[in-house]
């Protein structure tokens, strides 16, 4: 019983986990402003508006470090940081920088071995646990059903998943034929940081915020998610590296009821129900957490199961086995 | 923005920034030339501006490591292979050579530079400084030397002579603190950037 | 190199406003960082205010300071142009034309201001303008025949708010989490009826 109401809070701590990771990247810039000013030794020279900011920094790093050159320890995005003298980078950035140099940077394709091994492991997990761009689609999805509450048509269309494979190919061309770095500039992961960067400790958003922005308008008005569903390299990346991941999520069949919550609530639109999880599920454990039967769970397994029919607590499948089984129907999903 | 700006953002910019690319392995500095840019320094210890480019990921963490906060980033405005690159504009806010951007680059496209005179001298080259006599108040008989004062390697990087008449040495690695602080307006003394030498 | 014909084309180019607002948007307060105070371009400064933009193109420097820095219709102002070699520093000493270009939407209004020639290493050019606005001034000098033509943004009268993009940034997070805050329960049922709606 613990276990399943621990499932339950995963997707909520997976939120959290998000959210933190949003807001470390608001903290750091204003860290950075508050080290130059510590630096400068000017305390006395700020304005009001520069003094009220170096008190709150400091009030809120005290506790936390002696001498706020400490605060070096942490710097940097989700695409590429440094964590305590570690640096940490996106396998993208290695592929795309690789690429674009026509060489082989071995400390730099260090720097992304921890997000590999991940990967390999645990699938697309950074798009459903880590990525900056993923708090902000989620909760636009949720703008966009109240969008549709008002009348506004949402969410038309639906298009190949394979298309983002081709956006990580070409890109990778293109950059290796003109020496253009043109991925971070299309990634939404790199795009948020770097933006929320520029936007506190420089002088404002540049016109890849415009990019961001546009990609959530189509999220809401053509495709769920539609830019990590179809156009993501990153994402098209860490499914590739997660094809054979050993985490995944499994459905019971026994306790399966047929509802279907699991296939409305991913956000990726995979189905569940059918046992369909592939190598684009992000683990985000949204499924397991909206289950009413708990038949959703993680498994150990480099494979995912082949279709199970329908769940057995299911109308369809206690229709079919009236005669064989005594009848226990959990009603179904209701409105 | 303006109609004329976007005309020109979205047609010369990109045809720029194309051409810019295609010419880059012919004659790297020209092909810096041609592109119209602010007089920019890269952050000391880069790699030359070809490597550079292939080189930086675009990550932004030497800008946020720098304590001095001179690192700035490129916007579309310079082309798209620039974007997101840092840059430095020594008459705005010059570099102190702490060094701290080659030790957290990830990718070496800043090298690490060890924060030593000699290693400094060795291996860094933003660009070289150079005085306009027409505009240096020394060099109209009146006194000035803050040039050289504000320089990190005095007599090393830069001398003066009479009436503190100011000098750039060979050894000047283009930090640019003599141009922040000349008094004149416009400044007397200006890097010239490495990436604009031909040759 | 410097005489394709595509390079010659390429000599006329903008300087985009971005490089305006880098510079006079930003407060410069004195700052005894590294040497000496930084000249504030806020109007009651007691330095005399002026703006400088630097740009490189082709093989020039080109300087363009603007007195005052922040122009107001029917003030006469001034422009001072510093155009130095890259190479050696050896100054332009041409005639340098000066055009001011309206830069508002649909507008084509171009007029020529002067032609001035090297004074003391500068090339000066008054202004007084009637009308409040966004201009270009255009700098046209011919150097060995290749024409160039360096165009700066110059605004009159009242500044534009600064930061509009962060404040519609601002308004859509607003929005879109308190759209959330809103809904919160009733977005999972919304998943469901949609679903539903797309599978019938």
């Amino acid at each position: 019983m613990m276990k399943y109401l621990f499932m339950r809070q995963l997707n909520k701590q997976r939120l959290c986990c998000l959210s933190l990771v949003f807001l470390i990247l608001i903290f750091l810039p204003f860290a950075s402003i508050y080290q130059n000013y510590t630096a400068a030794h000017a305390y006395d020279l700020l304005n009001s508006e520069e003094k009220f900011l170096y008190d709150v920094m400091q009030t809120l790093t005290e506790p936390l470090v002696s001498d706020p050159v400490q605060l070096d320890a942490l710097k940097g995005t989700t695409w590429s940081a440094r964590i305590g003298g570690y640096k940490i980078s996106d396998p993208l950035a290695v592929v795309s920088q690789s690429f674009a140099s026509w060489s082989w940077n071995p400390s730099f394709a260090a720097t992304a071995l921890i997000p590999l091994l991940v990967s390999l492991l645990a699938g697309r997990i950074f798009c459903g646990w880590i990525c900056p761009a993923t708090l902000l689609y989620e909760l636009n999805t949720n703008f966009a059903l109240f969008l549709n509450k008002l009348g506004v048509p949402i969410h038309r269309w639906h298009f190949d998943r394979r298309l983002k494979y081709g956006v990580l190919i070409s890109g990778t061309l293109i950059t290796m034929l003109s020496g253009l770095m043109i991925l971070p500039a299309i990634y939404p992961p790199a795009i948020v940081g770097r933006e929320i960067y520029y936007a506190i400790a420089l002088d404002g958003f540049s016109i890849s915020t415009i990019f961001f922005v546009l990609t959530m308008m189509a999220d809401t008005f053509i495709a769920r998610r539609g830019f990590c569903r179809y156009l993501c390299p990153g994402g098209a990346l860490y499914s590739l590296l997660g094809r054979y991941r050993l985490l995944r999520i499994q459905r019971k069949v026994s306790v399966c009821n047929d509802c279907q919550r699991c296939d409305s609530i991913c956000e990726f639109g995979l189905e569940p129900m059918s046992d369909q999880f592939g190598q684009e599920c992000n683990n985000c454990t949204a499924c397991i957490a909206i289950c009413p039967t708990d038949s959703l769970q993680f498994h150990w397994t480099p494979v995912d199961q082949p279709y199970q029919g329908p769940g057995h607590q299911g109308r369809q499948y206690v229709a079919a086995n009236t005669d064989l089984i005594a009848t226990d129907t959990r009603s179904s999903c209701c409105e | 923005m303006k109609r004329r700006q976007l005309v020109q953002l979205l047609g010369i910019r990109l045809i720029l920034s194309a051409f810019s690319v295609l010419l880059v392995p012919v004659h790297a500095a020209h092909a810096v030339r041609q592109k119209i840019t602010r007089r920019y320094l890269r952050p000391p210890g880069s790699l030359k501006e070809v490597d550079f480019l292939t080189a930086c990921i675009r990550c932004g963490q030497c800008g946020e490591v720098c304590p001095n906060r001179c690192i700035k980033y490129f916007g579309i405005d310079e082309g798209v292979s620039m974007k997101d690159t840092p840059y430095i504009v020594p008459r705005e806010k010059a570099c102190i050579l702490c060094m701290k951007c080659g030790d957290i680059c990830p990718t070496g496209a800043i090298r690490p530079v060890q924060r030593l005179a000699e290693e400094i001298i060795e291996n860094v080259d933003m660009g070289k400084a150079r005085v306009d006599e027409n505009i240096c108040l020394s060099f109209q008989g009146k006194t000035c030397g803050v040039c050289y004062r504000a320089c990190p390697l005095p007599d090393i990087a830069i001398r003066v002579g009479m009436l503190e008449q100011p000098h750039v040495l060979d050894q000047c690695v283009g930090c640019g603190l003599c141009e922040r602080s000349c008094i004149q307006l416009p400044q007397a003394i200006k890097v010239i950037p490495a990436h604009t030498r031909l040759g | 190199m410097n005489n394709l014909p595509c390079l010659t084309a390429l000599r006329r180019i903008v300087l985009p406003s971005v490089m305006l607002s880098c510079l006079s948007y930003q407060s410069v307060f004195a700052h005894h960082v590294l040497g000496r105070p930084a000249y504030s371009l806020n109007e009651d400064s007691n330095t005399p205010p002026s703006m400088a933009v630097e740009t490189q193109i082709g093989d020039f420097f080109i300087t363009y300071m603007v007195f005052p820095a922040f122009p107001k219709s029917a003030q006469p102002g001034r422009i001072n142009l510093y155009i130095q070699g890259i190479d050696e520093g050896r100054y332009f000493n041409d005639k340098v034309t000066f055009l001011v270009i309206d830069d508002a939407f649909f507008s084509d209004r171009q007029e020529v201001i002067g032609t001035q020639d090297i004074d003391d290493g500068v090339y000066r050019q008054g202004f007084v303008f009637k009308e409040d606005g966004e201009y270009l001034i255009r700098a046209h000098f011919e150097d060995n025949e290749v024409p160039y033509d360096i165009d700066f943004p110059l605004q009159v009268g009242e500044l534009s708010p600064v930061k509009p993009l962060v404040a519609t940034v601002l308004v859509l997070l607003f929005t879109i989490v308190g759209s959330n805050l809103l809904m919160g329960k009733r977005a999972q049922l919304a998943k469901f009826r949609a679903h539903r709606k797309s599978e019938t």
